[in-house]
């Protein structure tokens, strides 16, 4: 009798939910990566190489160098995976009437994520850059707030 | 979480001892069933913690009609049960549901429309 009284006031859980931690989306995860990309891309092309002969200064070069590279592929792959998460969890079909470029801007977005961890290209960098402002824009639009873009480089 | 819950279904009386409340055996009798809703996706309508009568024998002779706050089963998640908002009804009775606070809501738009026989019943108002 009791069993059956507490299952009766048991009140299961009816989700109301988001899958994602409720809202929190922000483009600005992603273009911190690309700020990144970019710095580790210009340092890279401004790095001076020793002369020949000069064990030591080739081997402060080359540790210096590795680095930079390390840190590009990681951030921009990071720079992916935000935009990635931005792209197929925060912005939903009805967007796409406020954001018709939608696919295509993420798209080319990943792809500018992928040419720069493969190349050392200037260019690419700062389309990727260019590509994560118009991203920023439209997701705070969407969202009826007014936020300023800023870079932190 | 427990505690709260029961000091929201029974009460002590004068003498100390501890009841159901009235409202609750009411609500009971009337064959309706409680339910506790968790998340924010049906913001402002119910808030996560708050306890919500379905009338699970609301769809027996009837389709939901748009409008209608639904217990539903998820449509491919097991023992997941959902409170949304019906958008649309199709012809074949299956249900587009919808949060009501869409910028914090999984739901049809992402799941696509949930059959007739998931949908387990309908919200008649919260316990007060």
């Amino acid at each position: 009798m009791l069993k059956k009284i507490a299952s009766l006031i048991s009140a299961p859980a009816a989700e109301a939910h988001c899958d994602g931690p409720c809202g929190v989306y922000d483009p600005a995860s992603a273009r911190i990566a690309a700020e990144a990309v970019l710095s580790m891309t210009k340092k890279i092309l401004a790095l001076e190489v020793p002369a020949a002969g000069d064990a030591k200064a080739m081997a402060a070069y080359l540790n210096t160098l590795t680095r930079y590279v390390a840190i590009k592929e990681e951030q921009a792959h990071l720079a992916k995976s935000e935009l990635l998460v931005l792209w197929t969890d925060f912005f939903k079909p009805d967007h796409l009437k406020a954001f018709p470029e939608l696919h295509d801007t993420f798209w080319k977005a990943a792809k500018l994520c992928s040419a720069c961890k493969v190349e050392v290209s200037l260019e690419h960098a700062q389309e990727l850059m260019d590509a994560i402002k118009t991203i920023h824009t439209k997701f705070w639009s969407i969202k009826g707030r007014d936020v300023a873009y800023y870079t932190a480089s | 979480m427990l505690r709260s819950l029961l000091g929201r279904v029974v009460e002590t009386t004068r003498r100390g001892r501890t009841l159901v409340r009235p409202r609750v055996v009411w609500g009971l009798a009337r064959g309706l069933r409680l339910y506790r809703v968790t998340g924010e996706s049906m913001l402002p309508s119910y808030v996560d913690g708050e306890l919500v009568w379905v009338d699970r024998r609301a769809y027996r002779g009837a389709r939901p009609v748009a409008g209608d706050v639904v217990l539903a089963r998820h449509p491919y998640r097991v023992d997941v049960l959902l409170l949304k908002r019906v958008a649309l009804v199709a012809a074949d009775g299956s249900c587009e549901l919808r949060g009501d606070n869409p910028q914090a809501s999984t739901d049809s738009r992402s799941f696509g429309r949930v059959p007739l026989e998931r949908i387990l019943g309908r919200v008649s108002g919260s316990l007060d």
